[in-house]
């Protein structure tokens, strides 16, 4: 239970972000990457929430439209605040975990 | 409803700017997601909550001058018209109290807005009441506070209005006659309640007289009609009240507004959320004030206050607390709508 709780905490910017820098992807491919990576699983009116978002601060950029489904990719601004981002957390999580080997969890 | 049917619901529900722009990907996406066995409900479910947060925060609307235009008129009308409807129920739970002491009713001598002189029919005629409860205290101050607010709230909207209409007489010649009438129908429907309430005076009874010992009859006048128009002036200022406010949303979403009528929107909007914090802190009071007076009346030994519309009451906090919320969350829309249309220019 905690641990479901824990995950849906995670920041779904950075989970779309972290998915494009795979590739471009469209909504639904986007839907079933950051479901298998993390587990959670968006709708599609929380995933449009968060592109119009991203692609509003310049961070994701929409590709051509092909068959219906339009792809998005992330920009340079995009991948630069991914990675100070995930530094961050990077830097957060080996933290913890050498306190919780001192915890001796 | 089919889910193809339910889905097309929930997508029509989006502004059309973003309908313009992501509809038709959202379609393909909800297909692909009912093709690999997602549920329908919780598609929908997702696109209702992902419909509202759009349009609370317009995340990704073009920064285009009629667009955003349109958002902060919208925003002023949610900030202040869901108080103009909720504070009268507020008010009318608030409201209809009485004073009493051991059984008997109390009065106030004299005018005055807080009750210092509280008397109350005895043997001998008007005899001192007793005092108020340290309860009964807080909630005159409170009530005192729910009238004082109400006045400020009505001079308000007042200037909220009077704005609106200087924005419309604006807009130009092109302005329909229809939206222009829209605009005075809160005037309207004053005239006519003040009509009906005229008339029921005129038509009513001249006096009422009291002879042999009988009670009080009427002397003169149509009292059934008297009280058919008294009636009608009632059920007028109710359905005008809400006529009313319906009007001036029309007329706000149909009348482009320059960024100085917007400007003047969005501070209305802001005493508008001031008020309605304050009117819901004063009805806090209150209910405070009546559970506490309950156990310091004892048997006639102070004065309490009696309220006749108690079951009034959660429905006028659940409509103090959604007045609050609307009219903070559309005001802070509206200041930042109206520093985007200045930004925009025009």
């Amino acid at each position: 239970m905690a641990s479901k709780r824990l995950a849906r905490t995670q920041d779904p910017t950075i989970l779309v972000l972290t998915s494009l820098t795979g590739g471009p992807k469209h909504g639904y491919a986007l839907i079933k990457d950051i479901e298998a990576m993390s587990g959670t699983s968006f709708g599609p009116g929380t995933l449009y929430g968060v592109l119009a978002r991203l692609e509003e601060e310049g961070l994701v950029e929409p590709l051509p439209e092909e068959d219906r489904r339009r792809p998005y990719r992330i920009t340079g601004l995009g991948a630069r605040v991914l990675r100070e981002r995930l530094e961050v957390t990077v830097k957060v999580a080996n933290l913890g975990l050498e306190r919780l080997g001192g915890l001796g969890a | 409803m089919t889910p193809d049917r339910l889905v097309d619901a929930a997508l029509r529900c989006y502004p059309a700017w973003w309908r313009d722009r992501y509809a038709g990907e959202v379609r393909t996406v909800s297909d692909d997601l009912r093709a690999a066995g997602r549920s329908s409900v919780r598609i929908v479910l997702d696109l209702v909550v992902g419909m509202l947060r759009v349009r609370r925060d317009a995340v990704g609307m073009p920064h285009t001058y009629p667009l955003w235009n349109a958002r902060t008129r919208t925003s002023v009308a949610v900030a202040t018209l869901p108080f103009v409807l909720l504070a009268p129920v507020v008010i009318a739970g608030a409201g209809s109290t009485g004073l009493r002491a051991g059984g008997t009713n109390v009065v106030y001598t004299g005018f005055s807005l807080f009750p210092h002189g509280l008397m109350r029919f005895g043997k001998g005629g008007l005899l001192p009441a007793p005092p108020l409860t340290p309860a009964a205290t807080v909630i005159s101050w409170a009530e005192l506070a729910v009238l004082a607010v109400s006045l400020l709230a009505l001079v308000t909207v007042f200037y909220g209005w009077a704005s609106l209409l200087g924005a419309v007489r604006h807009a130009g010649p092109g302005r329909s006659w229809r939206v222009r009438l829209l605009a005075w129908t809160p005037l309207l429907v004053s005239v006519v309640v003040i009509g009906l309430g005229v008339a029921s005076t005129v038509v009513g009874p001249h006096e009422w007289a009291s002879s042999h010992g009988r009670p009080m009859a009427p002397v003169g006048g149509n009292l059934a009609l008297a009280h058919l128009l008294g009636q009608l002036a009632q059920a007028v200022l109710i359905g005008g009240w809400l006529l009313s406010a319906a009007a001036i949303a029309a007329v706000a979403r149909r009348t482009q507004m320059t960024s100085f009528a917007l400007r003047t929107g969005a501070r209305v909007s802001s005493v508008t959320a001031a008020l309605a914090f304050l009117l819901a802190a004063s009805f806090a009071a209150l209910v405070v004030g009546v559970v506490l007076q309950a156990d310091q009346a004892g048997h006639g030994t102070f004065t309490v206050f009696a309220f006749g519309h108690l079951s009034l009451w959660p429905v006028s906090a659940v409509a103090a607390l959604l007045a609050c919320y609307l009219s903070a969350a559309g005001a802070a829309r509206a200041r930042r709508g109206s520093r985007v249309v200045a930004g925009l220019g025009r």
